[in-house]
C-alpha cells in the first residue's frame, strides 16, 4: 500500500536488535534518581510506575538488582488504614488504578500477605455501582478501565466472589460497540487500551465466548501501520504502547498471527533509546518507564528471546502467575 | 509522557535546562507539600483553591489535588447565587488544564462534577466546548455512528460520499457479522462408540452453558441414573454438550428432551442402531436470515461496489465490503468470488495476509458445511481435503458425523476438533499438526491417519492413550500400524521407524 498519511518511517540508523542491558541499567537506575524533575512530575502515580519497572526488570531477569523490601515497605505505607485502597504515593488518595498496580507489585514480590487484604476486597466491593460498572474511587469516575482493576485485583487475591461478576460482565458488554471494540462507558469510541480492559475482563471471568473473535480480532490487526506499529485508534499515529495493548488482546482471541510479527518486532526495536536506555512511544521521542514495559512486554508475547515469558491479561511474568495458580481464559482457535 | 521529542542539545544547554527545571521542581514540590498540609489540617480555604490551580494547570492528572479542590468547593458551598459563580470559575478552570492536555482524565471528570453540582447546568455552553474538543481530536466515532447510522439506506450513501473514511466500513463489518441474539438448539443425537456404551450429544448455535441443556426422559420415564453432561473443550460455554448414557443394543429406546414444559422433542434409537440424529430445527450456517430490506440494501451495495471495482480497482475497502456483502447474501452461491476478492486481498494487504487465509478457511469449511448438510446422510462422511485450511471452524456442526477427512490442509491447531465426538474414522494427514491434545476425548475414534505431520516423538503421542475404540493409527508417511493405544506396545511397533 501507499505511505500512510499517520506513520512514521523507519530507517537502518534505528537499533535492530534487543538492548537488553541498557534497559535494565535504565530502570534500576531510574529508581535512584529521586531528585530528578521527571521523578518528582510522575509522583501522582508512582505505584504503578513502580509495577512498570519492576515487572519490566522482572521481565528482564534483573529483578534481584531492585531493592526488595524497600519496595514493599513503601507499597504497604500507601494501603489506606479505614479505606483498604492503594495510593499511588504517600499523602495521596487511595484508587483502584493505584490498588491493582499495588497488587501486582506484592504477588509479584511474593508478599501479599503482608497488606491487609480483606481491606483491599471491602474497598473494591465498595466501588461497585448498581450497574455493575466500578468507580475508581468515591467521586465517581465510571470507565471500564476500572472495572478491568477490580476484577484483576480479586483475581490475584482469590476473591472474585466478593462481588456480582455477572453484573461486571453486563456493564462491560454494554460497553461494545458495532465495530467489536469497546469503549470507556456506554456508547463511547472504541480504544485499544479500553478493548484490552474488556477483553481481560472476559477472559478472567470465563465469559469470552461473548465476543465475536473474528470481528474484533480484525479491528485489533487493521491497527497496523505499513511501519509496523500499532495505532489505537483508526487514522491515529503509532505507538508502542498499542503493542501491548492490542497484541495482549489478539493473544487472549486466539488471533495473535493476524500481525505481521517481524514488522511489529522491527517497529519495537526502533523504539529503544540506545543512549539512555528504555523505550519510548515513537522512533526519536523520550523513554519512560510505561513505554519500557510496553515494548519489552510486547516482544515477550512475539516470543522475543532472552525475555521472560508475560501473561497477556494480567501484565505480569507467567511464572507469578503459575505460582500462585491463576489461569486465565484463552479462546481456542 | 506521550509524544515528546527528543532533541539533541550541547552540554551548555543541558545544564541550563537542568537548571530550569530544577527550579520548577522545587516550586511544583513546594506547591504540593502546602497543599497536602492544608488538607491534613482541614483548612478549606480561597488560598488553597489557587494552589491546586497552579498545581494543577502543570499537572492536570494529579487526582488527589482534584479531589482536595472539590472537597473545599463543597466546604465554601454557600446560597445558589454564590455556589453558582464558584462553579462558573470552576469551569474556566478546568478549561485552562483542558489546554494543557486535553486528554486529561482528572480534568474531564472533573468538569463532570461541576456540571453535575450546577444547580442549573449551562449544557448550551458546555456543549460548545466539546464539540472544540472533538475537532481538537479529529474524528469522534462515537457521534459518528450515533448520527449517520440508523438507517441501513445512509450508510449506502455515506459509504460512496467518502470512501476514504473508514467509519461507514465498521458499521458495514458489523451488520454482516452479527450473530443471533438468542442460541437454538441445532441437533441432539445418540452415538454408540462401543457395545452397549453411547453418548447423548447436543449441539448448539452458539455457546451455552451446561444448564441450557434439556432435561432427558428415557423411554417414557425419569431416568434412573442422572446423566452427566460434560463440555467437549473442557469450558463453562459449549456448543458441544455430551453425557455418557448405556442402552442396550438388543432393544428399542426412545430418548425425550423436555425443552420447556410444552415442547418435547423426541429421539428414537433402534435395536442395534448405531447412530440416531435429530435435527430440532433447520441448520442455518450463518446466523439469522436478512430481512427483505436488509436484503435489497445489500444487493444495491453489492452493486455499487462490483461498478467502484471496475473503475479502480485494487482499493481494499471496497473488496473488503464485497466480501462481507457477499458473505452475508449468499456466501455458497458467491464462493468463488468471495475467494478471488481475499486473494486480491492477500496480495495488496500483506500485512494482514494471514487473517484473509483463516477467512478463506472459514469460507471454505462454511460453504462445504451447507453443502453438506443438503446431501448429507445421517452418520455420513466430510470431507475438506486440499482447500488449504489454515484453521477449523464451525466444528460442533459435525459433532454427529461419522468420518471426516481434513487431509492436505495447512492446519496447525486442531483444537476445535474436540467437538467430534461421534467420528469414528478420522484423516488429518498432510498438515502441520504437533499437538493431539485436542482428540483426547474423542471415544468413538477407531481410525486415526497422521501421516506427514509435525509427529516427531513417542511423546506426542500418549495423549491418545485413553481412546479404547482405537484399532488403527496411520502415523508415518507409508506406515499403518495397527493397536490398541498402548504406549509400550507403540514403542515395539514403531521404535524403529518413528522420528521423521
Amino acid at each position: 500500500m501507499a505511505s500512510h498519511p499517520k506513520d512514521v518511517v523507519i530507517t537502518d540508523e534505528h537499533p535492530k536488535t534487543l538492548l537488553l542491558q541498557k534497559h535494565a541499567d535504565y530502570i534500576v537506575g531510574y529508581s535512584k534518581k529521586k531528585e530528578d524533575y521527571e521523578f518528582t512530575m510522575t509522583e501522582h502515580f508512582r505505584m504503578s510506575g513502580m509495577y512498570w519497572g519492576i515487572t519490566a526488570v522482572d521481565l528482564l531477569s534483573q529483578l534481584e538488582r531492585m531493592d526488595r523490601s524497600q519496595i514493599i515497605e513503601f507499597v504497604l505505607q500507601c494501603q489506606d488504614q479505614t479505606r483498604g485502597g492503594f495510593s499511588p504515593s504517600l499523602g495521596h488518595d487511595a484508587h483502584l488504578l493505584y490498588t491493582l498496580s499495588a497488587v501486582q507489585l506484592l504477588v509479584i514480590l511474593d508478599s501479599i500477605e503482608e497488606a491487609d487484604v480483606d481491606g483491599v476486597v471491602k474497598f473494591i466491593v465498595g466501588l461497585q455501582n448498581e450497574d455493575g460498572s466500578f468507580s475508581g474511587d468515591q467521586w465517581g469516575e465510571v470507565d471500564t478501565r476500572f472495572s478491568f482493576c477490580a476484577v484483576a485485583c480479586l483475581a490475584l487475591l482469590k476473591r472474585l466472589d466478593a462481588i456480582n461478576t455477572d453484573k461486571a460482565v453486563e456493564f462491560v458488554m454494554k460497553c461494545q460497540n458495532v465495530d467489536g471494540g469497546f469503549g470507556t462507558r456506554p456508547g463511547s469510541e472504541s480504544h485499544a487500551g479500553q478493548i484490552y480492559c474488556c477483553v481481560g475482563l472476559l477472559s478472567i471471568t470465563g465469559q469470552l465466548h461473548r465476543i465475536n473473535g473474528d470481528l474484533l480480532g480484525w479491528w485489533l490487526c487493521e491497527r497496523q501501520l505499513p511501519s509496523g506499529g500499532l495505532n489505537g485508534r483508526p487514522e491515529k499515529l503509532p505507538d508502542v504502547c498499542y503493542s501491548w495493548w492490542v497484541l495482549a488482546s489478539l493473544t487472549v482471541l486466539g488471533r495473535l498471527h493476524w500481525i505481521n510479527s517481524s514488522k511489529m518486532r522491527l517497529f519495537i526495536m526502533a523504539t529503544q533509546d540506545p543512549e539512555t536506555g528504555g523505550f519510548t512511544d515513537r522512533p526519536g521521542d523520550m523513554v519512560d518507564l510505561y513505554h519500557t514495559l510496553f515494548g519489552l512486554a510486547g516482544l515477550s508475547l512475539l516470543g522475543e528471546t532472552g525475555l521472560k515469558q508475560i501473561n497477556p491479561v494480567f501484565c505480569m511474568p507467567q511464572h507469578v502467575l503459575d505460582r500462585i495458580s491463576v489461569s486465565v481464559q484463552i479462546m481456542s482457535t | 509522557m506521550h509524544g515528546r521529542l527528543k532533541i539533541k542539545t550541547t552540554a551548555e544547554q543541558a545544564a541550563e535546562k537542568q537548571k530550569e527545571r530544577e527550579g520548577k521542581r522545587k516550586l511544583y514540590l513546594g506547591g504540593v507539600t502546602k497543599a497536602f498540609e492544608k488538607r491534613s489540617s482541614g483548612t478549606h480555604d480561597e488560598e488553597g483553591l489557587k494552589i491546586t490551580a497552579q498545581l494543577l494547570a502543570a499537572n492536570p492528572d494529579a487526582a488527589t489535588l482534584w479531589n482536595f479542590r472539590r472537597e473545599i468547593l463543597l466546604a465554601l458551598k454557600g446560597d445558589d447565587e454564590s455556589w453558582e459563580k464558584l462553579l462558573t470559575g470552576e469551569l474556566a478552570m478546568v478549561e485552562s488544564c483542558l489546554m494543557k492536555n486535553h486528554k486529561s482524565y482528572g480534568a474531564w471528570h472533573h468538569r463532570f462534577w461541576v456540571m453535575m453540582n450546577f444547580p442549573k447546568p449551562p449544557w448550551k455552553a458546555e456543549l460548545s466546548l466539546c464539540d472544540k474538543y472533538l475537532k481538537l481530536d479529529e474524528r469522534n466515532c462515537e457521534l459518528y455512528f450515533f448520527l449517520v447510522f440508523h438507517e441501513l439506506q445512509t450508510v449506502v450513501e455515506a459509504v460512496f460520499t467518502d470512501p476514504s473514511d473508514q467509519s461507514p466500513w465498521f458499521f458495514l463489518r458489523w451488520l454482516v457479522n452479527r450473530q443471533e441474539k438468542v442460541p437454538r438448539m441445532l441437533q441432539v443425537g445418540y452415538v454408540r462408540y462401543k457395545g452397549d456404551s453411547g453418548l447423548v450429544i447436543c449441539v448448539f448455535s452458539q455457546p451455552v452453558p451446561q444448564r441450557a441443556v434439556p432435561f432427558i426422559r428415557l423411554n417414557g420415564a425419569d431416568s434412573d441414573e442422572t446423566l452427566i453432561w460434560y463440555a467437549p473443550n473442557d469450558e463453562d460455554y459449549s456448543n458441544v454438550w455430551v453425557a455418557e448414557l448405556n442402552l442396550s443394543s438388543v432393544e428399542a429406546h426412545t430418548i425425550s428432551l423436555i425443552i420447556d414444559p410444552s415442547m418435547t422433542e423426541m429421539l428414537n434409537v433402534g435395536e442395534g442402531s448405531t447412530q440416531a440424529i435429530e435435527w430440532v430445527t433447520t441448520l442455518e450456517v450463518g446466523g439469522e436470515e436478512l430481512s427483505d430490506t436488509a436484503r435489497s440494501t445489500l444487493e444495491e451495495v453489492k452493486d455499487n461496489c462490483v461498478t467502484l471495482d471496475e473503475l479502480d480497482p485494487g482499493n481494499k475497502w471496497v473488496l473488503l465490503t464485497l466480501v462481507d456483502v457477499m458473505w452475508a447474501l449468499d456466501c455458497h452461491t458467491h464462493q468463488k468470488k468471495i475467494h478471488s476478492y481475499l486473494s486480491q486481498l492477500q496480495e495488496l494487504d500483506v500485512l494482514r495476509n494471514k487473517y484473509y487465509a483463516d477467512m478463506k478457511s472459514k469460507l471454505a469449511m462454511e460453504t462445504s458445511l451447507k453443502q453438506y448438510r443438503i446431501v448429507a446422510e445421517v452418520g455420513s462422511k466430510f470431507e475438506l481435503s486440499g482447500h488449504s485450511l489454515t484453521r477449523i471452524t464451525l466444528s460442533h456442526l459435525l459433532a454427529s458425523t461419522a468420518s471426516i477427512d481434513l487431509s492436505r490442509n495447512d492446519l496447525t491447531s486442531i483444537s476445535p476438533l474436540s467437538n467430534l465426538v461421534a467420528c469414528r474414522k478420522l484423516i488429518l494427514d498432510d498438515n502441520q499438526i504437533q499437538n493431539l491434545a485436542p482428540l483426547a476425548g474423542l471415544k468413538a475414534l477407531e481410525s486415526l491417519s497422521l501421516t506427514h505431520n509435525k509427529i516427531q516423538s513417542l511423546e506426542q503421542l500418549k495423549v491418545l492413550e485413553g481412546l479404547s475404540a482405537l484399532t488403527e493409527l496411520n502415523i508415518l508417511p507409508f506406515q499403518s500400524v495397527k493397536c490398541f493405544l498402548d504406549v509400550e506396545r507403540l514403542k515395539l511397533h514403531l521404535h524403529k521407524n518413528l522420528i521423521t
